[in-house]
Parts: C-alpha cells; sequence; structure tokens
C-alpha cells in the first residue's frame, strides 16, 4: 500500500517537474503588435489550447504566438523578413484537431506575394 | 484489523455523504498508516453527520481534501470516462493515476472485505488528427480479508503489473464554432493478459477476482459525444466489454453508460490568454454485468448492476490537468452474495507533452 504510494507520488512529481519547467520555457506573453491574427474554432479548454500553440509553434517562420482563449484567437509575430502562407496555417491548425475560422494578416508583409509554396521560409 | 468491519457493512441503506466520508477517512488513514483504528474513525461519521452544520462543513472539507490530494499525492476531461476531444497528430498525454476500490457488506458468515489500489498510466497518442490510440498498463493489488473457522485470514496481496488496455478511438463526426465543439467518436480495443492469472498463496490458488489478470483477451467497444463550451462541458458514452474464457473461469461481459456534466467554477470571467479553468463535476456510472461463468457454468453470486454518482473536482492548465473524484454507488443490484463496493476513489495528473 504505502509503496503503491510512494511510487504513485514519486511519477506525479517527475511529471511535474518536467511539466512545470516545459510551462516555464513556455509561458506565453501578449503581443503588441501581432502579424496574423488565427480565429480557431473548438478551442474551449486550456489542454486544448497548448495542441494549437505546439503546432504552430513547428513552423519556422514563427516567433511567438499567442493564445486568447476567450475570442478563440492565435496571434503570430513572425520572424523579421519571414512570411507564412494561409494553408501552411490552416493545415497546423487542422493537424492539432481544429477548424480554422479565419486568417487575417495584420501586416501585410508577413503575406506570402511570389511563391506560396515556399512562403514559410526565411528570405 | 477490525478495520474494514460493520460501520460501513449495508451501505446501500446509508447516505452518500456517509460513504464518501469514509472514502476520505480511509484515504487518510491508509496515508497515515494507522489501519487498526478505521473502523472508529468511520463510526465518527456517523455521530457527525447527526448534526446538520458539521455536515455541511464536513462535506465542504470532503471536497477540499480529495482536490489537495489530488495535488500532494498526484497519480484526465473525465475522472472516470473516455471523451471525443480532439488530441491532435503527434501529440501525446501521460496520465498517472491512484484509484482505491473498496467493497465488503457480505451477507454470508465469511465477511469479505476487498480492497483494490490500482495504479494505472495511461498513454495517449494522435496518430492522425481524427485517429487517437491509447494505452493503459495498471499497476495493482488486490486484497480480500475474510473470517474462517480457524479466523481472519487476508488473500492476495502483491503488488504487480494487471491486464494492459489498448484500444484506438475515431472521430467520425466533429462540429465546431468559437469555443465550441460537438465530437462523436466510436472506439474499440482489448484488455490484454499481462497481468498474473496463476497466482498461489499458502491456502492454494488465488480466486480469479483475486488474479491482478484475467488470462484471456477481453475486446471492447463503444461510442463517446462529447460537448464543450467555454463553460460547460458534457459527455455521454457507453461501451460492451466480451469477456473471454481463461484458466477454466470466465468473467461476465461488462455493459457501461456513463455521463458527465462539468462547469468551469473559476475563472468566473474570461480575460485575455489561457487562464488555467477550475471545474466542478459530477460523473454517473451504470455498469451492468454478467454473471461469472467457472468451468461452463454461471455463478450465480456474481454480477449485477450498479450506478455510481461521482463528484468531483478539475483544474485544467495548457500543460496538466489535476484531478480527484470519488465513486459512490447509488444503487447496487448484485446477485446472489456478490460484494457490494462502497466507493473507489480516483486522483490523477495528466501532461500534455
Amino acid at each position: 500500500m504505502t509503496r503503491s504510494f510512494a511510487l504513485t507520488g514519486l511519477l506525479a512529481v517527475l511529471l511535474l517537474m518536467f511539466g512545470l519547467n516545459q510551462q516555464a520555457v513556455a509561458q506565453q506573453q501578449e503581443i503588441e503588435k501581432p502579424d496574423i491574427r488565427v480565429g480557431v474554432d473548438g478551442m474551449a479548454c486550456p489542454f486544448c489550447a497548448y495542441g494549437i500553440e505546439k503546432k504552430l509553434k513547428n513552423i519556422d517562420s514563427i516567433e511567438k504566438l499567442y493564445v486568447n482563449i476567450k475570442e478563440g484567437t492565435v496571434d503570430l509575430k513572425l520572424k523579421k523578413g519571414a512570411t507564412l502562407s494561409e494553408e501552411r496555417i490552416r493545415e497546423a491548425v487542422k493537424k492539432a484537431g481544429f477548424d480554422t475560422r479565419s486568417i487575417k494578416y495584420l501586416n501585410e508583409a508577413a503575406k506570402p506575394k511570389l511563391n506560396p509554396d515556399r512562403s514559410d521560409e526565411l528570405f | 484489523m477490525n478495520y474494514f468491519k460493520k460501520p460501513f457493512q449495508n451501505l446501500h441503506k446509508t447516505s452518500l455523504s456517509l460513504r464518501a466520508c469514509e472514502a476520505i477517512f480511509f484515504y487518510m488513514l491508509l496515508l497515515g498508516d494507522r489501519r487498526t483504528s478505521v473502523r472508529d474513525d468511520t463510526s465518527f461519521c456517523k455521530g457527525f453527520f447527526k448534526s446538520k452544520r458539521h455536515a455541511r462543513f464536513l462535506k465542504l472539507s470532503m471536497s477540499l481534501i480529495v482536490f489537495i490530494l489530488g495535488f500532494s499525492i498526484g497519480v484526465h476531461a473525465q475522472i472516470t470516462t473516455n471523451n471525443a476531444l480532439p488530441v491532435g497528430e503527434g501529440k501525446a498525454i501521460f496520465r498517472v493515476q491512484n484509484k482505491i476500490i473498496r467493497a465488503t457488506g457480505d451477507p454470508t458468515s465469511t465477511d469479505r472485505e476487498l480492497l483494490v489500489q490500482a495504479f494505472p498510466v495511461v498513454g495517449v497518442y494522435g496518430i492522425t488528427p481524427r485517429l487517437t490510440v491509447f494505452g493503459v498498463v495498471p499497476v495493482l493489488d488486490k486484497s480480500l480479508s475474510l473470517a474462517t473457522p480457524q479466523g481472519r485470514i487476508s488473500r492476495g496481496g502483491d503488488f504487480g503489473l494487471g491486464d494492459a488496455r489498448l484500444f484506438a478511438r475515431y472521430d467520425v463526426y466533429r462540429k465546431s464554432s468559437r469555443g465550441k465543439i460537438l465530437s462523436f467518436s466510436p472506439f474499440g480495443g482489448a484488455e490484454l493478459p499481462t497481468g498474473a492469472n496463476k497466482q498461489r498463496d499458502e491456502f492454494g490458488r488465488v480466486p480469479p477476482k483475486l488474479q491482478r489478470g484475467s488470462g484471456s483477451v477481453d475486446p471492447f467497444f463503444g461510442a463517446v459525444l462529447t460537448y464543450q463550451t467555454l463553460q460547460w462541458f458534457f459527455d455521454a458514452a457507453t461501451s460492451y466489454q466480451i469477456n473471454t474464457e481463461a484458466n477454466n473461469f470466465e468473467f461476465g461481459d461488462e455493459y457501461r453508460l456513463d455521463g458527465v456534466v462539468k462547469y468551469r467554477l473559476f475563472p468566473r470571467e474570461l480575460r485575455s490568454g489561457v487562464p488555467g479553468f477550475f471545474y466542478i463535476l459530477l460523473e454517473s456510472n451504470l455498469i451492468i454485468q454478467d454473471n461469472n461463468e467457472v468451468n461452463g457454468i454461471s455463478n450465480l453470486n456474481s454480477g449485477g448492476t450498479t450506478w455510481f454518482a461521482d463528484p468531483g473536482l478539475q483544474y485544467i492548465t495548457r500543460k496538466f490537468v489535476f484531478e480527484g473524484a470519488i465513486q459512490l454507488p447509488v444503487v447496487q443490484d448484485l446477485n446472489g452474495n456478490a460484494l457490494e463496493t462502497n466507493f473507489i476513489t480516483t486522483l490523477s495528473v495528466r501532461i500534455n507533452i
């Protein structure tokens, strides 16, 4: 019995330590001038929000992102000179298991112009 | 060693509060390793509930204790049921649980008392945005105390690996809008014979219900419907497990109907960002089990219908879920002298990887 509690406690502590460490690194801050605002449908709890956050973070051109669960939006700040296509954003949101409601380019420079296939690479 | 005895026998005749009280004290005593006085402390619950003010205080305290234990002991969003929320391609979730099941109320002179402590580790992985696989590996300990002409004896009690469950869920229907999602997902899998099923002790072969594993491959299937908003969560699931024969013994097939209602208590007003959500929830589990079979013959002292109501608390952040619930039997219509469940406690931590 005691051994079971000890094991449970130990594993829980290890998970917490690992998670809190990651949490500290991944703490979100509101973006002052986002380049793109993505509307995401179905995002109804913090656990779901992290799934979308993680998928979008895998895109190289994104420097920072900020999830607003109340509005169901994700603000993206791109790396300097980078662009990001709508297709790439929709794909990431879909892979996270959600639907893209809207994509608004708040900074026109973030929109790919010539070659959409290579739009998420740095120039 | 009377710690399992009388006060909570025939609990179907007593209130849910009393059962919850028993569960809390039981947990506290286990933590304090003071087994011998459980009887006295649980008797205390009865007296305590005579005063309304005390009863209210105790109910509140119990909720808080369960929540705090969830943090301090640590062992998913629903606590005793599945859900149909998306996991996402390439995303993994781990969950550690601690479950305690206590069953007494033996109408026979053997006065059996069953205690199961399980420590299931759950892994979840999103293969595609709609297809998710689950693996549950429990480490558990089952012990039975019973009266014999030679005195009270204890059987089982070996801590080890139980039967693992592997299953997959596919989200066939999903409709979402801002802050809302409705999803329907069938699932199916099997319970695998990874647990010891030929254990022996000084009295001979340990009975099948006390073995950590069944020795059989038991397929199961079902479906779950989930509707979630930023404030509310509703979930309904049904499943059927076909238990097969091993070692001349077959557990009765099991049918389940589960439901969950969850309400966000805090934050009361949502602001920008992703705050942690604190929920209060009520789950319900209706479990109907057929008779077990020994050498092809039905055991009339097994199986029956149990309906649990499970109040619980849950705190969800981006990376973690901390939760606790107590399954309290509202109805137990069991066959013959099958043991009645007093309570099942679940404490759990989930991590988003």
